[in-house]
């Protein structure tokens, strides 16, 4: 009966359902999340109609519709990298911008963000005076390009006139009459000249203005019916007059004393007798006319302004809205421009954003919606928040799509204090108990295909589900899938982010001025309950290294170096002091003979150095010289250069394209590999090789020759070398144990290529079964000892162009490796290691590769690798402007964690080898918990009927 | 005539879950009646005992035999069938030796020599042993070969370290 039992369970644990390799739709979004953001707002327009929209430019080259409710995306076009949005106008249903520097005008759908039109409108030898973009009544948009305007429809793109300028390229400003202003400024001239076109393209040329004594070449206008101010190009002096000779007075005359008037502009606005002038210590509200030209209306200190709108009613008083940051919150008041008298006014504690010196977060602009009270701020951070009727409507933060640097840390161990406060934040048990039944009818609901839940309900179970996640707790697990990404952005600030959504857990804000370089493990404590340490580097003229608690986001410590360095290495063994590992940095200076800065300078962070002195060497590329050398320490702790090798001489048309050296602490499970025939093979492993890669660069003329090197950074010798006729850069490339891989553009083909190079020891076998068995080995490997090598390589053909390549990497280095090809469209694909081996097979077609090729588990060559959709780690994702991946090994050796940075932030785990290590997620509890439970009656029963039977027997 | 005896049952039985048999049955009597050899072996002479040993002693080599041929059919493939044929071909000998000393119980008289039939009948059992290895190490599944050993080998420990700059943007 045990046989029938343990039979019967295998057979229905059989008939479970396996893993499998796509994910169902109920899966989407458990593991992964994707934050998509448009980056440092600098053009903004907020439309009512048809309906409430908030259409945003970005430096980062995004146009994006997002929502005045809650300040969602919308929708997103995001142009080629480089290229940015030079103006934007939004007119009905039709949202048209500049771009390519002012040569193309496009019209997207303001619904739906496509593209309903193109024009190119300027050639390269017309950009140089400058092109503008104005709107020509509600249906058609004028662009200034040299001394021609030219108008266009804005439904569909068609020209409708054009007119011809004297005084060459003009700047164009909305006349209230439904026509524009055209103002030029002759270069070399105190003159300003003005014409004015009707809506169906009519010139009037009207009078030029003569600035007494103002140099106005390439100064910023604003031009209304009422009057013209002109800022000169320095900064300096603003000429303003009503439709007359230009008055021209110095800014410091204008603006109260003592203020600063440095990186004065005038916002540009709507007003047609109102200006607003922004300088360093405040905003000015002016007013056109009168015998100085100009005469301040208010003046507020250290606020910045939104243009000059006109407000709701029939009057259409001319406004200006104005953002004051300080600690005790933002301040926004609306004040009208003809008398300084304030409309509204709020003060928003809520949105006090701190630098961590305690000042509060300036505000970069300020965009104010004509007739709705709602304003929109770009603070300096990049965070971008809409207040509306005084109050904050939303914040989103966009500085995290400038994100440089990305390191994992741990979460807080569990504590009662933590566990208490997550049971806090779980729905009670009527709420627990609602959902569950929910869930059962929307289960039910799919089992027999009928919709019995609402879409509310399936919502409300949905939330339900998002809150009671595991994923989310607030403390790491065994398995290390719950982790933080601290990450540093471009404005300077330091983030932590939670891996099970993405969300916020703490930020600290250095500030644009620090230049915060690198993110770094500082102590990490061999007590689980106490807090992990992480370092934050500022490497400018004087290095500082603030310390920074991981799990609270407090300030532990500032370091400060007085040396302005060059390079900052990580000492590849970290020191211990009793309760922690602590990690030492050295910063080294430019050049040789200067010493390096220890971090931290104490006795421990010494011996530490001291330790790894002998052995510790570093190498610096010059990619201009085209040179690569490598550098020590003397016994005194100079810098002192070890070798250097003059890769690419100048004037040679060829450029160092690529220096990829190995991760940090990877870890390699064999330094062996078996192959068909049983032998062993022996990697060569050196984590300190250095693929470098020589060619010419994209698009370069002369010889198009590659020429790849692996060399030893310890020696400078080289290990491997090889070269490729026919291509060229640009060059990415990735080391992994014995494996180097890089993509290139290969002119010859016109495709992209993929190489692959293993090295292997190849001295004679030496190792015994018996050594294995029953001896010790510790082996040690020595750069100044190189055995002799044994290179495998090949060459593929690859249809993916890619910014970048990096690998995965697991605890202990025996799951499968998978090198990433960060594609430019922003995915991520994972290509089996597999397929880029060297000793793939080749296999004549209609032959069956023989028994010691298919031991081996190679797949047969192809020239082309392989693309296929499942391997996308990005899912149906895409990452705009992807920049890296950050790459972490969770406690479970199948999976890794993923973070791909670019405009957007995109998390996932990655099981290369399949989740082998662990159940699946969708694995059938309740069925097997069915099967013990039926089987233990099974049991009972049958024993209960056997008794029976034998007593039965017995009396017979 | 049996004599009588009074009913009882144990209740406290320390056999616990086993049926107590009725009052005055027999389970033996159920049973079919040994061959009764045991009585008879005694009154044979001496040699023919020793003999018939020595018979039992090689008694196991057909079945040893048809063993090897049922591991040699089975194949060197790794399948239910070869596996459990092994595991069977290992078992059965192994089980046999270690009982070996109740298939050859030792004379109380001294007079019979046990020993020598013992150990060939060991050696018998061996011979299956033998090819049972022989066979796994035919199925790859001795661990006598180098890729044998691939998870159990340490990657190097590296002498020097040459490490890049983190200012290096990659």
């Amino acid at each position: 009966m045990k046989a029938t039992v343990v039979l019967a369970a295998l057979v229905l644990l059989c008939a479970c359902p396996g893993a499998v390799l796509a994910i169902l739709e109920d899966q989407a979004g458990q593991y992964d999340w994707l934050q998509q953001y448009v980056g440092r707002v600098k053009l903004a327009q907020l439309a009512t109609t048809p309906r409430p929209r908030l259409y945003v430019a970005s430096e980062a080259g995004a146009l994006a519709a997002l929502s005045p409710t809650d300040g969602s995306l919308l929708w997103r076009k995001v142009l080629a990298e480089g290229d940015t949005f030079t103006h934007l106008l939004v007119l009905g249903t039709r949202v048209v911008t500049l771009s390519d520097g002012g040569r193309q005008l496009l019209a997207w759908d303001a619904a739906t963000g496509g593209a309903v039109w193109a024009a190119t409108v300027a050639t390269g030898a017309e950009l140089a005076g400058g092109v503008d973009l104005a709107a020509v009544g509600s249906k058609a948009v004028a662009v200034a390009v040299g001394g021609t305007v030219k108008a266009f429809a804005v439904t569909d793109g068609r020209e409708l006139w054009t007119a011809s300028l004297d005084g060459g390229s003009a700047q164009l400003f909305a006349a209230a009459d439904g026509g524009v202003w055209a103002a030029s400024l002759p270069s070399g001239g105190s003159q300003l000249a003005l014409a004015s076109l009707s809506a169906d393209g009519q010139v009037s040329q009207q009078p030029s203005l003569a600035a007494d004594g103002g140099q106005l070449t390439g100064a910023q206008l604003a031009v209304g019916e009422a009057g013209v101010a002109a800022l000169s190009a320095d900064g300096s002096s603003l000429c303003a007059a009503a439709q007359s000779a230009l008055a021209c007075q110095g800014l410091a005359a204008l603006v109260p004393a003592g203020v600063s008037v440095a990186g004065a502009r005038l916002v540009p606005g709507s007003c047609s007798a109102h200006a607003v002038l922004q300088v360093a210590g405040g905003a000015a509200v002016l007013a056109l006319g009168g015998s100085s030209g100009a005469s301040m209306v208010k003046f507020v200190p250290d606020a910045t302004a939104s243009g000059c709108f006109l407000g709701q009613g029939a009057d259409a008083t001319p406004l200006v809205a104005l953002a004051t940051p300080s600690t005790a919150g933002l301040r926004v008041q609306v004040v009208s421009a003809a008398d300084g008298s304030s409309v509204q006014e709020a003060a928003l504690p809520s949105l006090a954003p701190q630098l961590v010196t305690s000042h509060a977060v300036g505000v970069a602009a300020l965009f104010a919606a004509p007739s709705s009270g709602t304003q929109l701020v770009v603070f300096d951070d990049d965070s971008l928040a809409l207040v509306e009727g005084g109050a904050l409507a939303w914040l989103r933060h966009e500085e995290l799509a400038s994100v440089t640097d990305v390191l994992f840390t741990d979460l807080p161990a569990p504590t009662p204090e933590n566990e208490a406060q997550w049971l806090a934040s779980q729905p009670g048990l009527a709420e627990t108990l609602r959902a569950q039944a929910l869930t059962l009818k929307v289960q039910a609901g799919q089992l027999a295909n009928l919709a019995l839940a609402s879409p509310e309900e399936r919502r409300e179970v949905e939330r339900y589900k998002a809150v009671t996640n595991d994923k989310l707790r607030p403390t790491r697990d065994p398995d290390g899938f719950r982790k933080q990404l601290v990450v540093l952005t471009a404005s300077g600030k330091v983030m932590a982010l939670h891996t099970g959504d993405g969300r916020l857990l703490w930020s600290l804000d250095f500030g644009r001025g620090a230049a915060m370089s690198k993110l770094g493990l500082w102590r990490v404590p061999h007590e689980v309950q106490h807090d992990v340490e992480v370092v934050a580097f500022d490497v400018g003229v004087a290095a500082t290294a603030a310390i920074i608690n991981a799990h609270t986001g407090a300030i532990l410590d500032t370091l400060a170096a007085p040396v302005a360095a060059a390079d900052l290495l990580h000492l590849p063994q970290a020191a211990h002091d009793g309760t922690a590992d602590q990690h030492v940095y050295a910063l080294v200076p430019a050049g040789e003979g200067g010493e390096p800065q220890l971090l931290p300078d104490t006795a421990l962070g010494r011996a530490a150095f001291a330790a790894a002195r002998p052995t510790l060497s570093f190498w610096r590329a010059d990619e201009q010289a085209g040179t690569i050398r490598g550098l020590g320490f003397t016994e005194s702790g100079a810098v002192e250069e070890r070798w250097s090798a003059v890769l690419a001489p100048a004037g040679s048309g060829r450029r160092i394209l690529a220096v990829a050296a190995h991760l940090p602490g990877e870890t390699v499970y064999s330094p062996a590999r078996v192959l068909g025939n049983g032998e062993l093979k022996f990697k060569y492993l050196n984590p300190n090789t250095l693929l470098v890669a020589v060619g010419p660069p994209a698009g370069g003329r002369g010889e198009q020759t590659l020429t790849v090197a692996l060399l030893d950074a310890v020696t400078g010798r080289t290990l491997f070398s090889q070269a490729h006729e026919g291509a060229s850069g640009p060059v990415h490339a990735v080391l992994t144990e014995n494996m180097a891989a890089y993509h290139f553009w290969s002119s010859e083909a016109h495709r992209w290529q993929m190489a692959t190079v293993e090295l292997y020891d190849a001295s004679p076998p030496t190792l015994k079964v018996s050594d294995l068995a029953f001896g010790e080995t510790n082996l040690t490997s020595s750069s100044w000892d190189v055995p002799p090598l044994e290179a495998g390589s090949q060459t593929f053909l690859c249809r993916l162009p890619v910014v970048g390549l990096s690998v995965t990497r697991s605890l202990r280095g025996n799951t499968a490796k998978q090198v990433m090809l960060l594609t430019q469209a922003g995915q991520v694909y994972l290509l089996d290691r597999r397929f880029l081996d060297p000793r793939r097979p080749i296999v004549p077609p209609g032959q069956k590769p023989t028994p010691e090729q298919a031991a081996e588990q190679l797949p047969a060559y192809q020239a082309e690798l392989p693309l296929s959709g499942p391997m996308f780690a990005t899912l149906n994702h895409e990452v705009k402007r992807l920049r890296g991946v950050a790459v972490e090994a969770a406690e479970l050796e199948s999976t890794m964690l993923m973070l791909g940075h670019g405009l957007d932030l995109f998390y996932t785990r990655l099981t290369p080898s399949k989740s082998f290590d662990m159940v699946p997620d969708d694995f059938p509890y309740a069925l097997l918990v069915l099967i013990v439970v039926s089987l233990t009656t099974a049991t009972v029963v049958l024993s209960f009927l056997q008794s029976k039977g034998t007593m039965k027997a017995k009396w017979q | 005539m049996a004599e009588f005896r009074k009913l009882t049952v144990q209740f406290d039985s320390p056999s616990g879950a086993r049926i107590a048999d009725p009052p005055g049955y027999d389970p033996a009597a159920a049973r079919e009646q040994g061959d009764g050899s045991g009585g008879g072996r005694a009154k044979l002479p001496l040699t023919k005992r020793q003999e018939a040993l020595q018979a039992q002693a090689f008694a196991p080599l057909k079945q040893v035999a048809m063993l090897c041929f049922m591991m040699w059919m089975s194949g060197s493939t790794l399948h239910l069938f070869s596996i459990m044929t092994t595991l069977s071909g290992i078992y059965q000998p192994l089980s046999a030796i270690l009982k070996s000393k109740d298939a050859f119980p030792a004379d109380p008289e001294g007079e019979l020599n046990t020993v020598v039939p013992r150990i060939t009948f060991c050696l018998v059992h061996s011979l299956g042993i033998l090819f049972a290895v022989w066979k796994i190490n035919g199925m790859g599944l001795l661990p006598t070969h180098l890729s044998d050993w691939v998870s159990s080998m340490r990657p190097p420990t590296v002498l020097e370290h040459a490490v890049g700059s983190l200012l290096r943007q990659q």
